[in-house]
C-alpha cells in the first residue's frame, strides 16, 4: 500500500476512471518491492511509482487497456531484457504487477 | 465493483494508525471469488466489512499473521471449493513516528526531513518562541511543554524514533533519563560530544540506568558524514534513522566511539 496514492483515490472525482498498478511480487533486482503502487489517469497523469523507466511505462499503456476494458491483470514485467543487457551488464530482476481499474462512484 | 466502501473504511484505518492486512483477488477461477476483490482485515485476521468468504478467510489465517511479522507483502495460493485463487496479502502498518525534542537550529530542517521520508513528526520545546507552528508549519504536531510532561504523555512504540536536541546538557539529561523509563522505541539518538556523552552517561549510571539502556542510546548521534551545518548534521541523523529503520541496525558515530 502506499499512503500517497491512497490520499489520491480518496480526493478522486465521481466516475473519474483510473488504475491502480500495484507491485504483488520481485525477482531479482528490482527498483521497487512489493506493495509499492501508482495510480494512472486517462490524460496520463500518475501518482506514485513503481519504479519508474521501461516498466512502468509499460505498467501504464496496460494500466490504459485495463480503464477501458474494466477487467483487472497480471503482467510480468522483464526488466532484465532492459537497455543495460545491450551494454553488457544483466543487472534487471523480474516483477509481477497487477492493474486494476478503479471508479469511485458515491451516492 | 464499487470500492467507496473499502477505500473509505482502508482510509480509516490508516488515519487511526491501526494495524491490518488487505487482501485482493488477483486471479481467480471461481465465480464466487472475483478478481479485483478487496477485503480489509483486521491484526487479528478478522474480515472487518464481511468482504470475503469464511472459508478462504481461514485457510489465510497463517499468512495473514506471517505477512503481519515479516511486515512484508506476500502472495498466497488457494485450492477453494475446486477452484484456483491467488491473493496479494499486504500489510498496513502504522506510520513511523518522530519526536523531536528541543525546536532549537536543529529541529527545523530535521522536522522538515522527517515528513519527507513519511515519518508522523511530534516537536517539543518548553519555550514558546521555539515550539509553534509558524516555525514548524508542515509539523504534525507541536507541544509547548516541559520535556517531562510531553515524553510521560507520548505514547512510545516499536514505531516511534526519538531524537533528543535540547538547548542542553540539564535538558538532555531529563529526556533521557524520562524515554529510558518507557516502552523501548525503535530508537533513540542523542545529539552531543563524545566528551558531553560520555559525562551525561556517567550521571546515568549513578542514577542506576543500565549499561545496557545506555547502549540503546545512540550518541554521538548520525552517520559519520562530516555534517557541520544544522541541514547537514540532519541528514546525518535521518540517515542514521533511515538505517535503523531498513536494517535493524547502525554504524553511526557511536559505534566508531564518536573517533574517526
Amino acid at each position: 500500500m502506499d499512503s500517497k496514492v491512497l490520499d489520491e483515490v480518496m480526493h478522486l472525482e465521481n466516475d473519474e476512471q483510473t488504475a491502480i498498478a500495484t507491485i504483488i511480487s520481485t525477482r531479482g533486482s528490482t527498483p521497487r518491492k512489493s506493495g509499492s503502487q501508482a495510480l494512472f489517469y486517462r490524460d496520463g497523469r500518475t501518482v506514485g511509482t513503481i519504479g519508474g523507466g521501461c516498466g512502468e511505462a509499460e505498467a501504464k499503456r496496460l494500466a490504459l487497456m485495463v480503464m477501458e476494458s474494466g477487467i483487472p491483470i497480471v503482467v510480468e514485467v522483464n526488466l532484465t531484457h532492459d537497455v543495460a543487457e545491450a551494454d553488457g551488464m544483466v543487472c534487471g530482476g523480474v516483477m509481477e504487477i497487477f492493474i486494476e481499474p478503479l471508479k469511485l462512484s458515491r451516492n | 465493483m464499487n470500492m467507496i466502501d473499502f477505500y473509505s473504511a482502508l482510509n480509516q484505518w490508516v488515519r487511526d494508525n491501526r494495524l491490518g492486512v488487505t487482501g485482493t483477488i488477483v486471479s481467480s477461477n471461481t465465480d464466487s471469488c472475483p478478481v479485483g476483490l478487496k477485503f480489509l482485515m483486521n491484526d487479528m485476521g478478522q474480515d472487518v466489512l464481511g468482504k470475503i468468504e469464511a472459508g478462504i478467510l481461514a485457510l489465510l489465517e497463517d499468512s495473514i499473521q506471517d505477512v503481519l511479522s515479516i511486515r512484508t507483502p506476500k502472495v498466497v495460493n488457494l485450492e477453494y471449493q475446486n477452484g484456483l485463487i491467488r491473493v496479494f496479502l499486504d500489510p498496513i502498518l502504522p506510520q513511523a513516528r518522530l519526536l523531536i525534542l528541543g525546536g532549537g537550529h536543529i529541529a527545523v530542517p530535521l522536522a522538515e526531513m522527517g515528513r519527507l521520508l513519511e515519518f508522523q513528526v511530534t516537536v517539543v520545546d518548553d519555550r514558546p518562541s521555539f515550539a509553534n507552528t509558524a516555525r514548524f508549519q508542515q509539523v504534525s504536531q507541536v507541544l509547548c511543554q516541559d520535556f517531562e510532561t510531553a515524553i510521560r504523555e507520548f505514547q512510545f512504540d516499536a514505531n516511534t524514533y526519538i531524537i533528543v536536541v535540547t538547548r542542553g546538557h540539564r535538558h538532555d539529561k531529563t529526556c533521557l533519563q524520562e524515554i529510558l523509563k518507557k516502552t523501548k522505541p525503535a530508537y533513540i539518538g542523542m545529539i552531543g560530544s563524545r566528551r558531553k556523552v560520555a559525562s551525561l552517561f556517567k550521571d546515568l549510571r549513578e542514577d542506576g540506568f543500565s549499561e545496557e539502556e545506555l547502549k540503546s542510546v545512540h550518541a554521538p548521534i548520525g552517520l559519520d558524514i562530516g555534517a557541520q551545518t544544522p541541514a547537514e548534521i540532519s541528514v546525518s541523523i535521518m540517515s542514521e534513522i533511515i538505517m535503523v529503520r531498513r536494517f535493524g541496525y547502525s554504524s553511526g558515530l557511536k559505534t566508531q566511539g564518536g573517533k574517526r
